[in-house]
């Protein structure tokens, strides 16, 4: 009798010390924007090093991320960590107490470029830290340019004369995601980095300028101006099309952005891409690429493992998490003391070296002044460049209904 | 006491579904209603602001030009999907009466009902692809390629086409219920019809059609609740920006948009969204109203 207790005593005590260290670890969710497949293996590697914590990273489609979030956040079942999108969303998730302040915990915030920290602060506070910046740029086919003798553009003229050659031998020279808005708007901000300049950007921000002068209605008739160059019936085309597009061969430049590479490279590992912004319009005029925060790692300031996930946000700030995440998402790193490889990541060193060398320090469309405010300038631009590229509306037309739809709250513009 | 509460036990019965009633539609219907007062932005704190949003929606552009647009689209989605979904489900009901494996071929006009309506839209995105897709490949391949166009980019076509597929999901159900209708058409009536010598056509003008009248009306009104609130099919072909250029926006695409935001778009906030509903809510009850009155003027007529 005493044996067997003994043996059940000590039975039930392994147990304890095995349930012990299996519990013993927290769980933090941690949601993301996406297919979320890349996240879960950078997210890996910390959870590898970490006693404590193991990351549980949750995809969700891009289109629903943000209604997603809002619903479960709203209803006290949000994650312990989230992609944030840049202000206006983060500070209204700061100003309703329902992300950390961080800037207090993690010192090396110091060292993130400041028109990133910006973009997830809310009255000077930090509520995220900074996880990528985008630029959009032009892609184009390495193999297709070699096979018909074409080399990267100087000028705009030059440009067009690759798109001219291009056609005539039954290849379409650049793509239009006629069908889905939002990456439709990428061609605008990027001709517009060149095409519009810092100066005049600046003004328009100031309001000295306004969208209905000839130089923004003339962005609007340069994209018109592509039509002939788009593939066939590019208005009912998505961007997944762009990608199959792209990857296989079927298109030789796309507008895109610095997110996409790396899924371009797993749909078909042969390709040959290169990149280069939107030439000038006059020989030697300076290049732009438009360039954005694309947010940050929030902390639920109500989660129930806020330590272990400021924990994970310092690793994610350091030199070593940064470079994990940047380079297993295989975009240009936030944190800017993170060296870039140019032969393990040719790409990225790519973009790098666009977004070090040409970088518009203003934005006018996604992410700018002009879209704080209702209604935004992206949801009158996006349905309207449909709109204009089916033949519905003019250029002018279009420029007005922006004028005076920013107008309504954009302080500059009541003068 | 205890008597009358017994000969009215059947209030008590009525208690539960009452309960359920409430709190699932009532109180959720008067909260929107509340918010909609508010400038709430969905997260946070709110602040009364009267009617403020509904003079926004109703007085301003470009929320006007968007709300009167999403409105016509509603009404054009009814009209449209009456004619390819009920009379046409009711037209196929009457060929099929009498045929041979009628019951087989319900089954497969009711199959796509059954369907996930992500799945329907998904596999018609795949099908209307405008350069890969089988039917604008079929459409090369056959030598009428200047028939192959960009269905769901062009402003025109993008609205029918979706009523199109979405009519044929639910064709299926006009067809079983019509067909269930004609059933109870007494086999006599058409019997004496003939004996007078009456011909197919008119037993079917003067005879199935008004007795199946008031199924009509039925399937008609279901179908108006559908369209005014259609939203899922619109989001699966064409995102909810209702686009292109808006040109399939209907009102529950612009009220999800306005409570959550968009790729591109930030939310215009529930606030705003809870407006949007509401003024849906009246226009449907409104239109519903009218129908009713209709329906009894005409069926006062016949019968």
């Amino acid at each position: 009798m005493k044996v067997s207790k003994g043996i059940l005593l000590l039975v039930s005590i392994i147990i304890m010390m095995i349930a012990f260290t299996s519990f013993g670890k927290v769980t933090l969710s941690f949601w993301v924007w996406g297919p979320g497949d890349l996240a879960s293996k950078a997210v890996a590697y910390y959870n590898k090093t970490s006693t404590t914590t193991v990351v549980k990273v949750r995809g969700i489609v891009s289109t629903s991320y943000d209604a997603a979030l809002q619903t479960a956040m709203q209803g006290g079942e949000g994650p312990d960590l989230m992609l944030a999108r840049p202000n206006p969303v983060t500070a209204e998730y700061a100003k309703a107490g329902m992300f950390l302040r961080v800037d207090n915990l993690i010192s090396r915030i110091k060292d993130f470029p400041k028109v990133l920290v910006d973009s997830v602060s809310y009255r000077g506070k930090l509520y995220a830290v900074p996880s990528a910046i985008q630029t959009l740029q032009i892609y184009y086919n390495k193999d297709i340019f070699e096979e018909y003798n074409l080399k990267v553009p100087h000028t705009w003229a030059e440009l067009m004369n690759i798109a001219k050659t291009l056609k005539s031998h039954g290849i379409t020279p650049f793509f239009a995601t006629g069908k889905e808005g939002w990456a439709l708007n990428i061609i605008p901000e990027v001709i517009g980095a060149t095409y519009l300049g810092p100066n005049y950007i600046k003004e328009l921000i100031d309001g000295k300028k306004s969208f209905t002068d000839s130089r923004f209605v003339g962005l609007l008739k340069l994209i018109n101006s592509l039509k002939p160059y788009f593939q066939k019936n590019f208005m009912a085309s998505s961007y997944a099309d762009q990608a199959r597009a792209f990857a296989f061969g079927k298109v030789a430049m796309v507008f895109d952005g610095a997110w996409m590479p790396i899924y371009y490279l797993q749909n078909n590992p042969n390709l040959k891409m290169g990149v280069f912004p939107c030439p000038p319009f006059k020989e030697g005029n300076k290049s732009y690429i438009y360039i954005y925060s694309d947010g940050g790692i929030a902390v639920n300031a109500h989660s129930k493992h806020v330590k272990e996930a400021v924990d994970f946000l310092k690793w994610f700030s350091s030199v070593k998490g940064n470079e994990i995440w940047s380079k297993t998402l295989g975009i240009i790193p936030s944190n800017p003391k993170v060296k870039v490889d140019p032969k393990s990541e040719p790409y990225v060193y790519m973009m790098k070296e666009l977004l070090d060398n040409y970088a518009l320090p203003y934005t006018f469309d996604y992410g700018s002044p002009f879209d704080a405010g209702k209604p935004s300038i992206t949801s009158i631009l996006i349905p309207g460049l449909q709109g204009m590229l089916d033949g519905q509306i003019t250029p002018e037309q279009l420029a007005q209904q922006i004028q005076k739809g920013v107008q309504q709250w954009y302080k500059p513009f009541q003068k | 006491m205890w008597r009358r509460l017994i000969r009215h036990r059947y209030l008590l019965m009525l208690l539960p579904a009452i309960g359920l009633y409430t709190l699932f539609i009532v109180y959720p219907f008067g909260v929107s209603m509340f918010y909609s007062l508010t400038d709430w932005s969905g997260v946070g704190a709110y602040h009364f602001i009267g009617f403020t949003n509904y003079s926004k929606i109703l007085f301003t552009q470009p929320f006007q030009g968007i709300f009167l647009n999403a409105l016509g689209h509603n009404f054009f989605y009814f009209l449209m999907s009456t004619v390819t979904s009920v009379i046409f489900g009711m037209f196929v009901a009457i060929v099929l009466e009498n045929t041979k494996f009628s019951k087989i071929y319900r089954i497969i006009y009711f199959l796509p009902i059954v369907m996930a309506i992500i799945a329907v839209g998904f596999l018609w995105n795949l099908l209307l692809n405008p350069n890969w897709g089988v039917i604008n490949q079929f459409l090369n391949a056959i030598g009428l390629s200047t028939l192959a166009l960009p269905w769901l980019g062009s402003m025109k076509l993008a609205l029918p086409i979706i009523i199109l597929v979405d009519s044929w999901r639910s064709a299926g159900f006009s067809i079983v219920v019509f067909s269930a209708a004609l059933s109870y058409i007494p086999r006599e009536l058409i019997e004496a019809a003939h004996m007078d010598g009456a011909k197919r056509f008119d037993v079917i003008t003067k005879i199935t059609l008004p007795l199946l009248l008031p199924t009509f009306f039925t399937v008609m009104t279901l179908n108006f609740i559908w369209s005014f609130g259609v939203f899922d099919i619109i989001m699966a072909l064409e995102s909810i920006g209702g686009g292109p250029y808006y040109s399939t926006d209907t009102l529950a695409l612009f009220f999800y948009r306005s409570s959550f935001g968009y790729t591109g778009h930030s939310s215009m906030g529930f606030g705003f969204g809870a407006s949007i509903a509401t003024l849906t809510f009246f226009v449907i009850l409104i239109v519903t109203l009218v129908l009713l009155m209709v329906r009894r003027r005409i069926e006062s007529r016949l019968f």
